[in-house]
C-alpha cells in the first residue's frame, strides 16, 4: 500500500477513495465465490448473477489497484528520493506482508481445507495439491508483486538514467501518452500488453482473466505483465499533469464502454466458469484472441472511467472517505479468513443466496470496521499501516484554545465548601467555543445568579452541572461527585428551558411520579402548595398555558426538596403574580439552607434574589461578587442634565466613560462623577435638571459584556 | 452563608444510594407514567389495541370461513391466528417510536437524565409500556379467536403461542426505541410505517406471497417471531426453519437496536 502525502492535494482523495474501493470490492468479490466455485465451500444455493458479479470485478480491480499504485509511487519517491521511499515500502508493504502472511495464510488455507472437507469437491478440481504449486501467498500477493514492481522499478529507473540522460525518449513517450489520454484511447494502448500475454497462455483459464498468482514466489509471467503494464502506467501517467482532470471528464463515457465490452466478453466466454476444462474457449483461436482483446480492454476502462468518475465525485476532502481509506487497508489484510469462515459456518442454513451474500459482506465489514477503530487506528498497527496514529473518530482535530483572559474576580472564592464547581472547564460544539475555561463554585446556602447575554454558556454550564452534557476538558463536580453518576444527582432538582412534559398526565400526577426519585421528598399537596400550582393541579398538563406549565415545572423542580436546584430562566413566561409568589418560594429555600443556581434575563430578578452574581460571556467569567460589589466594580455613576455644553466636549473630560445625548438633553456614564459635575456646573452655569445616580445592574451588566465584547 | 445550612444532612449521606424499596418504587413509577400516557393518547392506544382485532376478523374469520377454505384444511386458522396475533405485538412496540420521539424531542428525556431518575429506568419503562400494551392486544386477538372457535389448538399450544407473543414484542419495541432515538418526532410515525407495512405484508404472516418474495420473508423480524410461536408450540406444517434460529434472529434484533438506543439515549436524551 502507499501513502497519500502529507501534502495531499484535492486530487489524492480521489485516488484514495478509488484505492479504498478496489480494495473493499475485493471482499464482494472473495465473498461471491462460494456460491458458484467450490472454494472455500460449494455453497448449495448457486447463483450466476454473483458470478458475473465476480467477473467484472475480477477484470479490472488489479489492474485499477496497481495503476493508483504507481502513481503514488512516483509521487512518494519524487518526495523521498530512492533509498527513503524503498526503506518506507519495505516498513508499509514488507512489514505487513511478512506479519500478515505469518498469521493470516495458514487460518486462510485451514478454513478452505475445513470448507473442502465439507463439501466434498469434484476429483478433477483437487488434483493439483497445494504443495504442487508453491508456497500459499492467499490474498497477500499483491503486496509481494507490488515490492517486486518497486525495486524493478528502482533497479530500471538506474539504467534509465544511464541510457537516456537527457530524457528524450522520455518525453516522447510522454508525448506519445498524451495524445491517446486526450482522444481516450489510452486504454488500448495500455491493454496490449495485457491481452498480448493472455492470448499467448497455453494454460490461460479464460474466464478467470488473469490468474491470481497466490502461489509461488516465482513470478508469474501474465499477472507481472498485465499488472506490472498497470503499475508502469501509473508511474508514468503521474508525469502527465493533466491526467485526472482528463479522467474526470471522460469518466460516463469510459465507463459506458466498460460496460458494452465486458458484456461482449461474457458472450464470448459464458456467465460462469468452466470448471472442468478451464483454458478452452469454443470457436477456435480467433474467438479466444479477440476474448483476450476485449477482456484486457475492458479491465482498462473499467479502471479509466471509476478513476474519472472517483475524480469527480471524490475530490473533496470527506471525512467518511478518509476513514474509509485508512481503514481499507487494514480490512482487505484481514477479510479473507473471516469471509471464508462464514462462508463455510453459512452453507447449511437454509437460505437463499440473496441474503447470505450480503450477510458475509456485511458481517465481515462491521467486525472489521470495529477492530480497526477499537485496535487499530490509534495504535502502533494503525501507524504502520496508515503512515501514523489517527484520532479515532471522525472529527477533525481542532487546534488547541488559548489561555483564556484572567476573569474580573470580585470575591476570592471560599475553597472549602463547594456544592458545585467548574474548574478550568472547556466545552465545544463543532466549531463554536460554549465554554472556554470557565471557573465557577456554588456554596452552600447562597442564591448565585449567573447572567450573560445569549450564547454565553449559561445554559451550557448548567447542563455540565446536571450531567446531561460532558465537557471537553476541565473538572465538573456536583454535590461531591460526577453529575453523570445518579448518586450525584439524588439531592438535585432543576428546571431546565424549553421541556414539553407528557401532555396526557395531570400536575398532581407529574408531582406524584418525580417525587419518587428522591429519597424524602415533598409531599404532593405541599409540593403544589409550595409552588402555588393548587388551581390547575388536576388538569392534565396539555390543558395549561405557557405560564402555568412552568409553574408545573418549578413544582418538579422543588419536590424532592434537593439541597441544589439549577433553575435555568424559571420566569420567562410568568405573569406578575406568578413571578412574585415563585420568588417568595425562592427565598424560603434559601432560607432553610438549600443553594440555587439561577440564570436570567431579568436583571431584577437577579436584583431582588441573588447572594452573588456571576457574569458569564463567550463562555468566559468576566466578574463574580453580591449585587453591591457587581455595582462597585463598575462603580460607574449617570449623570443627566439639561445643558448647552457639546457632547463632544465632555468626551474630553477625564473621568468621563460614555456620553450621548439628544437635544440640549445630555447623560453621561461616569468613573469620577464629583469632578465631572463640578467641571460641568462651571462650564455652563445655566445647566439644569441635574441628576446624579449610582448605574443599577442592568446598566453594570451591559457595559461589562460590552467591554468583554 | 446562610445560618441553617447546618439543618441539612451532611452532602455524604445524600449520596448513599436509594433503599431497594424506593428504587423499584421509582422504576414502577416510571412504568406507570409512560403506560398512563399511552394508554391516554388516543392516537396511539386505539389502534394499536383495536386494529388487529379488526384485521383477524376481515382477513383471519370472515375471508376463510367461505368456502375456499377447505383448500388449506383447517389448520390454517391456527396459521392466521399466530399470524395475526404477531402483527398485534409488533405495533405498539414500533409505533413507540413516535412517542419517544416525541418526548426526546421536548427535551422530556433531558430532564429525565438530569434528575435522579435510576439509570436506564425511562428506557425499561418504554420497553416495560409496549409490553403491556402488546399483552392486552394479543390477548384481546386470542379471546377473539376462541370465542368464534376458529382454532383446532390444544390449550398449552395456545398459552405458548400467546406467553411467546408477549416476550416477542420485546424485539419490536427495541426497534421502536432505536427508531425514536434518532427520529424526528415529525418523521418517527413515517419511518414505523416504513418498516411496519412491508413486514406486515412481506412476512407471509398471512398473505400467500408469489415465489421470488418466499425466500425473502428470513429478513423481517415478524416472520422469526411467527415461526419462534409456531415452533414452540410444534403446529406442524408451519415450521419453515429451525426454531433456535428464529430466536437467536430474534435475541440479536433486540440486542442490537437495544444497545443502539440506549447508547444514543445517554447522549442525546
Amino acid at each position: 500500500m502507499t501513502t497519500a502525502t502529507p501534502t495531499a492535494t484535492d486530487r489524492l482523495h480521489a485516488l484514495d477513495a478509488a484505492r479504498a474501493l478496489a480494495l473493499l470490492l475485493g471482499i464482494a468479490l472473495h465473498a461471491s465465490m462460494s456460491f458458484f466455485l467450490p472454494i472455500p465451500v460449494q455453497d448449495p444455493s448457486a447463483s450466476t448473477t454473483l458470478a458475473v458479479g465476480f467477473f467484472l470485478i475480477h477484470s479490472f480491480r488489479m489492474t485499477l489497484f496497481f495503476l493508483i499504485a504507481g502513481y503514488f509511487g512516483h509521487l512518494l519517491w519524487q518526495r523521498l528520493g530512492t533509498r527513503s521511499f524503498l526503506r518506507d515500502r519495505s516498513r508499509r508493504i514488507g512489514l505487513p506482508l511478512l506479519g500478515g502472511w505469518l498469521l493470516l495464510a495458514p487460518v486462510s488455507i485451514a478454513i478452505v481445507i475445513w470448507g473442502l472437507t465439507r463439501s466434498g469437491v469434484p476429483s478433477e478440481l483437487a488434483q493439483s495439491s497445494p504443495a504442487d504449486q508453491g508456497l500459499p501467498l492467499v490474498h497477500l500477493w499483491f503486496l509481494y508483486y507490488l515490492g517486486l514492481f518497486y525495486l524493478a522499478t528502482a533497479a530500471l529507473r538506474a539504467l534509465w538514467n544511464r541510457l537516456d540522460p537527457s530524457d528524450r525518449f522520455g518525453a516522447a513517450i510522454d508525448r506519445a501518452l498524451a495524445w491517446t489520454l486526450r482522444r481516450g484511447l489510452a486504454p488500448v494502448l495500455l491493454a496490449l500488453p495485457a491481452a498480448a500475454v493472455l492470448a499467448l497462455d497455453p494454460g490461460w483459464r479464460v474466464w478467470f482473466g488473469i490468474h491470481t498468482p497466490d502461489f509461488g514466489l516465482q513470478p508469474q509471467l501474465p499477472a507481472s505483465i498485465a499488472y506490472g503494464s498497470a503499475f508502469a502506467a501509473g508511474w508514468w501517467l503521474r508525469r502527465q499533469g493533466s491526467f485526472l482532470t482528463d479522467l474526470a471528464s471522460r469518466w460516463r463515457s469510459q465507463l459506458l464502454l466498460a460496460v458494452g465490452l465486458s458484456a461482449l466478453a461474457l458472450l464470448l466466454v459464458g456467465p460462469r466458469p468452466n470448471l472442468f476444462d478451464a483454458t478452452t474457449l469454443a470457436g477456435g483461436e480467433g474467438r479466444r484472441v479477440l476474448y483476450a482483446a476485449v477482456y484486457a480492454l475492458s479491465g482498462w476502462y473499467w479502471s479509466f472511467g471509476l478513476l474519472g468518475a472517483c475524480q469527480r465525485w471524490l475530490a473533496r476532502p470527506s471525512a467518511r472517505w478518509r476513514y474509509l481509506a485508512d481503514a481499507s487497508y487494514w480490512i482487505y489484510l484481514l477479510h479473507l479468513p473471516l469471509v471464508f469462515g462464514l462462508q463455510v459456518a453459512l452453507r447449511d442454513w437454509p437460505l437463499h443466496w440473496s441474503l447470505k451474500f450480503p450477510l458475509i459482506v456485511g458481517l465481515t465489514l462491521v467486525a472489521l470496521l470495529l477492530s480497526y477503530r477499537w485496535f487499530v487506528r490509534g495504535s502502533w498497527i494503525g501507524a504502520l499501516l496508515n503512515g501514523r496514529r489517527k484520532a479515532p473518530g471522525l472529527a477533525v482535530e481542532v487546534a488547541a484554545v488559548a489561555t483564556p483572559d484572567t476573569p474580573i474576580t470580585a470575591v476570592v472564592p471560599d475553597e472549602q465548601s463547594q456544592l458545585a464547581e467548574l474548574r478550568g472547564v472547556r466545552k465545544r460544539y463543532g466549531q463554536t467555543v460554549a465554554l472556554d475555561g470557565l471557573d465557577l463554585q456554588v456554596r452552600p446556602g447562597e442564591l448565585l445568579a449567573v447572567l450573560g447575554p445569549n450564547g454565553a454558556g449559561k445554559s451550557t454550564a448548567i447542563g455540565l452541572w446536571l450531567g446531561t452534557l460532558r465537557s471537553d476538558s476541565g473538572e465538573v463536580r456536583t454535590l461531591g461527585g460526577d453529575p453523570t453518576d445518579v448518586h450525584s444527582r439524588l439531592e438535585l432538582g432543576c428546571m431546565l428551558q424549553d421541556v414539553r412534559l407528557a401532555p396526557m398526565l395531570s400536575a398532581r400526577e407529574h408531582i406524584d411520579l418525580t417525587r419518587r426519585c428522591y429519597r424524602d421528598p415533598l409531599g404532593v399537596d405541599e409540593c403544589i402548595e409550595l409552588a402555588g400550582i393548587g388551581d390547575f393541579a388536576e388538569r392534565r398538563y396539555g390543558k395549561l398555558s405557557g405560564g402555568q406549565q412552568r409553574q408545573v415545572q418549578f413544582a418538579l423542580a422543588i419536590c424532592g426538596r434537593p439541597r441544589l436546584l439549577f433553575l435555568d430562566e424559571p420566569t420567562v413566561g410568568l405573569d406578575l403574580p406568578a413571578r412574585e409568589r415563585l420568588w417568595a418560594s425562592l427565598r424560603q429555600l434559601v432560607a432553610q439552607g438549600r443553594s440555587i443556581v439561577l440564570t436570567t434575563h431579568y436583571l431584577e430578578e437577579a436584583e431582588a434574589l441573588a447572594d452573588r452574581v456571576a457574569v458569564l460571556a463567550g463562555g468566559r467569567l468576566l466578574a463574580e461578587g453580591s449585587v453591591a460589589q457587581m455595582r462597585e466594580l463598575v462603580s460607574r455613576t449617570r449623570i443627566r442634565c439639561l445643558s448647552d455644553v457639546e457632547a463632544s466636549t465632555v468626551r474630553q473630560w477625564p473621568g468621563v466613560v460614555e456620553v450621548s445625548a439628544q437635544d440640549r438633553q445630555l447623560q453621561l456614564t461616569a468613573s469620577d462623577p464629583e469632578t465631572v459635575v463640578r467641571r460641568l456646573l462651571q462650564t455652563d452655569p445655566q445647566l439644569s435638571r441635574l441628576e446624579v445616580r449610582p448605574a443599577n445592574l442592568a446598566e453594570a451588566f451591559s457595559e461589562l459584556t460590552l467591554e468583554a465584547a | 452563608m446562610n445560618p441553617h445550612s447546618s439543618t441539612l444532612p451532611s452532602l455524604a449521606s445524600g449520596r448513599a444510594p436509594l433503599p431497594l424499596r424506593l428504587l423499584l418504587a421509582a422504576y414502577l413509577a416510571e412504568f406507570r407514567q409512560d403506560l398512563l400516557g399511552a394508554l391516554r393518547s388516543v392516537g396511539f392506544a386505539l389502534p394499536t389495541l383495536l386494529v388487529p382485532l379488526a384485521v383477524y376478523l376481515v382477513f383471519g374469520v370472515l375471508m376463510t370461513s367461505g368456502e375456499g377454505e377447505p383448500s388449506y384444511g383447517p389448520e390454517v386458522g391456527n396459521y392466521l391466528f399466530v399470524g395475526f396475533s404477531a402483527l398485534a405485538v409488533m405495533m405498539p412496540g414500533i409505533f413507540s417510536s413516535a412517542v419517544l420521539a416525541q418526548e426526546r424531542e421536548q427535551r422530556l428525556l433531558l430532564l429525565k437524565r438530569a434528575l435522579p431518575l435510576p439509570p436506564g429506568a425511562s428506557v425499561l419503562a418504554k420497553l416495560l409500556m409496549a409490553v403491556t400494551i402488546s399483552t392486552m392486544a394479543v390477548s384481546i386477538v386470542t379471546l377473539a379467536a376462541l370465542l368464534l372457535g376458529k382454532l383446532t389448538l390444544s390449550t398449552a399450544q395456545i398459552l405458548v403461542i400467546w406467553l411467546t407473543m408477549i416476550v416477542g414484542s420485546l424485539p419490536f419495541a427495541a426497534i421502536g426505541l432505536w427508531i425514536g432515538s434518532w427520529s424526528s418526532a415529525a418523521a418517527a410515525p413515517a419511518w414505523a410505517n416504513l418498516l411496519f407495512l412491508p413486514m406486515l405484508w412481506l412476512s407471509g404472516l398471512f398473505i400467500p406471497l408469489p415465489a421470488f418474495l418466499k425466500p425473502w420473508v428470513v429478513i423481517w423480524p415478524a416472520f422469526h417471531l411467527n415461526q419462534l410461536a409456531l415452533g414452540l408450540a410444534q403446529v406442524d406444517g408451519f415450521i419453515f426453519i429451525p426454531t433456535e434460529l428464529a430466536a437467536v434472529v430474534l435475541l440479536a434484533i433486540t440486542a442490537i437496536c437495544g444497545v443502539l438506543a440506549v447508547r444514543r439515549l445517554a447522549r442525546v436524551g
